[in-house]
């Protein structure tokens, strides 16, 4: 519990300058506290003895090299693939061709390779099911109709998407279905449900799974089929309404979520606690993933070393949640720690400016089209509170940050438990259409975010992220990612800013990083520059305080307030601490 | 038998509550083996529930296998709370299908939750530890769980359920005990391998136990140096889990006369254990024993050791080829910690002592 309050217990302030000796004092000390610290510790093990790195950096002179501002990638040991430090994560694992191979012959030995088989062939049965179903109504616009029709099924079904056709019987007369198309197709589903029936679900059968009491009722269900499926003529070309009734109502009984109904969930239940975590941990999987290396093992594991929800993973569909959450706020801390996939890309007096190739999707095509991962880290010679107070100001950052504040929209403001939005947090929706060059197309930035106080770490977080945003503007390039500013106090007198990025801003010429390093030591220098200077003016040159003033109107305080309110005392550091320690 | 968590790291993966299968080959691997008698390969079988895996979660307990991975906790935590919902499921399922209401209006709304959204992740907030206590004390779902040979339930619900304000909190970490007491239905095959002493090893393999896992135990039965049979003691008013019209006891003795009768095993030791003893005994207590088997004497139903020896005689009964003398017959409760250890320990000098009279 100790070391998950790290900045409670930091070193004794390097420096006693006080605060009258104006700001030219103030400078040098900056630049002395930042020559102590290339601001990440060079070695790998201050991450992994669970002292959070980015956290305590720089304020202990003694656990830091003399490097000084020189600390680059050169000096960091390139990290070598382990592996048995990956975990696999079953959903993503049971999409991946290669790797089920190799799940099947681990199943194969083990003698319970019928499990996955049955998985495969119902994935496979729910996919010819859905196409037919579909193709036998004119239009999606007329099934729509008929769905809202029909009565839903219950509640109770695990699958909600089931809908019973047949018993819109007055509809049916309605429907251009093409009675011969629809035989056909009836016929063959059922042929395709027989052989999974045979196959895996009779009693005595080649391949029977262990499903106790689903198994009679999925035979019971079959028989259903059967019987009615005998009362249509099947030889006749033309329809009677009898016979198309009849042949809609198999139709829905051939619903593979109502005839093999949570069968399909028991078994991947049971694969992923029985068989898998025995997987997870054998030789064969381990040998395999070592050949295939760090960047296929990557999308479908995660890495446990340091514990086992550090390393939090997206899949693409999460970038379009309106939604901050506690998983989001972790992922903050997580992307924050200093790995040696870090590259310096520019380190001055006040900043540095860092790079990593780190990806946090599991699809390939994100992890291909660029999301990076940019961190910047500033020591600012002014007391945490004026920090805040100056970023709280909206008018401040039109100065600081001209560029990223173009156009300039709040859109909306959500309390806290938002009866519509179900947010946990305050939500702000702001808009914003940077122009990063004279070139380039505008970014339509669309973006919530929500801020926090974290007594753990006794500093600010602020947290914006995209969502799926309609409509769209055809003229500007949409944004997507995670922004994160966490300020931290070092001592009475400094604190410490740490802005990470985890966007593709879409250049153009992305793949060519130089362009994009170039484009972001610009614009991150100048952001951290103007901060300064705003500050200086404001504080007239570290003469007095920052006051909080002006309209909060992107609501920074008052998330903030509201917050601490509902959360007293409340550590997202600490708990993260906790998931990481666990 | 307390909160004991094993948690050292345990980077070489050496030694995992989730046992990973010690050849890639079940067949050749002790095939080559059995030749010097280096590894003596016993198999646990008996129907499914008879408590095959829980006492292989034992043995790996008292040979110091334990929890050791933060990955394998979380699964565990996962496993035990699926266990608490399944066992809510098919509490509610139940007061349905024998048309017992649920009382009290605010368990009625826990109990919807239950059926249609609820999962593992909910049950990390405390607020589900009284919601779920006050379903489980709802006297409708208490009558319910009176009448549980009525409907599948596992052995384990009424310890669950007195342990929510432990399950559900996200400080929650499994013990020694749930790990235990939770259930997985095994599918295929599982084993582990120990030293015995005199440079041997034993291999004990673990099967699942219904209808449909008993086809592979074939693969086992032409390298196997002894079979421990487990039956469940306390199943005598219950129905099969994958026929629920077919009585448990009565399956029991099919397999095991198929078992105990098969040529492969006519020369290797053969253990009969009888287990549950413990619920068995509870059980006997409220409710009648002689009303399943009219050979039993009315009089006698509730003393237990009676009981037993009627249950023994019935499945000694069952073996025509089995020589007798190699067979050992012995009652456990697999869930007490002493007793699985101490009737292991039996157990294998009985294999042990077979194996040197060859």
């Amino acid at each position: 519990m100790d070391s998950t309050t790290p900045l409670s217990s930091s070193p004794t302030p390097k420096t006693t300058t006080k605060q009258e000796n104006g700001g030219k004092t103030i400078q040098k000390t900056a630049s002395k506290i930042n020559c102590l610290s290339p601001l990440s510790p060079t070695s790998p093990a201050a991450t992994a003895n669970g002292s959070s790195s980015f956290m305590n950096e720089g304020v202990d002179g003694d656990s830091v090299s003399s490097t000084g501002s020189g600390g680059s990638s050169s000096k960091r040991k390139k990290h070598k693939f382990q592996a048995r430090d990956y975990c696999l994560v079953f959903e993503e694992a049971i999409k991946d061709v290669e790797c089920m191979d190799i799940f099947k012959s681990f199943l194969k030995n083990c003698s319970s390779e019928e499990m996955l088989e049955f998985i495969q062939e119902y994935d496979r049965y729910e996919k010819v099911y859905k196409l037919k179903k579909l193709s036998y109504f004119v239009s999606p616009l007329r099934r729509r109709s008929i769905t809202s029709g029909g009565s839903a099924t219950s509640g109770e079904s695990y699958h909600s998407n089931v809908t019973t056709t047949a018993s819109c019987v007055s509809n049916v007369s309605d429907l251009s279905v093409d009675w011969n198309q629809l035989k056909q197709g009836v016929v063959e589903l059922k042929e395709s449900a027989l052989s999974i029936i045979d196959t895996f679900v009779s009693k005595g059968s080649k391949k029977e799974i262990n499903i106790g009491s689903l198994q009679k009722q999925s035979l019971e269900r079959f028989e259903e089929i059967n019987k009615q499926i005998l009362t249509v003529d099947l030889k006749s070309t033309t329809s009677s309404s009898q016979g198309l009734e009849t042949l809609l109502n198999v139709l829905d009984l051939l619903n593979p979520s109502i005839l093999f109904d949570g069968m399909a969930l028991a078994i991947s239940t049971d694969l992923k606690f029985d068989q898998f975590p025995r997987f997870v941990r054998s030789d064969a999987l381990f040998k395999f993933l070592q050949k295939k290396g760090e960047k296929y093992t990557r999308s479908i594991a995660i890495n446990i070393s340091q514990g086992y929800e550090i390393d939090i993973r997206f899949k693409p569909s999460d970038l379009e949640d309106r939604i901050i959450d506690d998983k989001l706020i972790y992922f903050g801390f997580t992307v924050m720690q200093d790995t040696p996939d870090w590259e310096f890309v520019k380190v001055t007096d006040l900043y540095q400016l860092q790079l990593s190739k780190t990806t946090y999707f599991f699809d390939n095509d994100k992890k291909e089209s660029g999301l990076k991962l940019h961190k910047t880290v500033a020591i600012f010679p002014f007391p945490l509170q004026d920090v805040w107070n100056m970023v709280c100001n909206p008018e401040n950052h039109f100065k600081f940050d001209p560029k990223g504040n173009e156009d300039f929209k709040v859109r909306d403001y959500f309390p806290p438990n938002d009866p519509i939005m179900k947010n946990p947090y305050a939500l702000t929706e702001i808009e914003t259409e940077p122009k990063f060059g004279p070139f380039m197309k505008r970014r339509h930035l669309p973006f919530i975010l929500s801020t926090f106080y974290d007594h753990g770490l006794q500093g600010y977080i602020v947290i914006c992220r995209s969502f799926n945003d309609e409509p769209n503007y055809p003229d500007r390039i949409h944004y997507e990612g995670f922004n994160y500013s966490i300020y931290l106090p070092i001592d009475d007198y400094h604190c410490r800013a740490i802005f990470i990025d985890y966007t593709d801003i879409k250049l153009p010429f992305s793949n060519g990083t130089l362009f994009e390093k170039a484009t972001y030591k610009i614009y991150s220098g100048a952001k951290i520059k103007g901060m300064l200077k705003v500050m200086k003016d404001l504080s007239q040159d570290g003469k007095k305080r920052i006051e909080m003033v002006g309209n909060d109107e992107r609501n920074w305080n008052k998330s903030v307030e509201l917050h601490k309110e509902l959360y007293p005392e409340r550590s997202w550091y600490n708990e993260w601490q906790r998931l990481k320690k666990f | 038998m307390g909160n004991i968590v094993v948690s050292p790291h345990d980077k070489e993966g050496q030694h995992h509550m989730m046992a990973t299968p010690t050849s890639n080959n079940p067949n050749g691997g002790s095939a080559a083996t059995a030749k010097n008698k280096s590894e003596i390969t016993v198999l646990l079988l008996g129907a499914g529930e008879s408590g095959k895996s829980t006492l292989f979660k034992q043995v790996q307990f008292f040979h110091g296998v334990g929890i050791t991975h933060d990955q394998e906790r979380i699964e565990l935590i996962e496993i035990v709370r699926l266990n608490v919902l399944e066992n809510a499921k098919n509490l509610v399922a139940a007061t349905q299908h024998l048309n017992i209401p649920i009382e009290q209006p605010e368990n009625r709304e826990t109990a919807k939750l239950i059926i249609n959204s609820l999962n593992t992740n909910d049950l990390e907030d405390p607020s589900w530890s009284k919601r779920l206590y006050s379903l489980w004390k709802d006297a409708g779902i208490q009558k319910a769980y009176e009448n549980r040979e009525k409907f599948q339930l596992y052995d384990s619900t009424e310890y669950l359920f007195e342990n929510l304000d432990r399950i559900c909190s996200d400080k929650y970490v499994p013990t020694v005990v749930d790990v235990i007491r939770t259930r997985t239905k095994t599918i295929g095959i599982t084993d582990m391998k120990f030293d015995v002493g005199d440079g041997k090893q034993l291999r004990l393999v673990d099967v699942g136990g219904q209808r449909n896992e008993r086809r592979k135990w074939i693969h086992f039965f032409n390298t196997v140096d002894a079979v421990v049979f487990l039956t469940s003691l306390s199943e005598f008013d219950l129905n099969l889990y994958e026929d629920n019209g077919y009585w448990r006891v009565k399956e029991s003795l099919r397999v095991f006369n198929e078992v105990v009768n098969n040529a492969l095993f006519y020369k290797v030791p053969f253990v009969l254990l009888f287990n549950k003893r413990d619920l068995f005994e509870k059980k006997i207590a409220t409710k009648s024993f002689s009303k399943y088997f009219s050979g039993f004497n009315e009089a006698e139903e509730k003393n237990p050791v009676a009981c037993i020896e009627y249950m023994t005689k019935l499945f000694l009964n069952e073996i025509t080829e089995h020589p007798l003398d190699t067979v050992s017959v012995k009652t456990l409760s697999a869930i007490d910690h002493d007793n699985s250890k101490q009737v292991f320990e039996e157990v294998k000098q009985f294999i042990m002592t077979q194996q040197h009279r060859e």
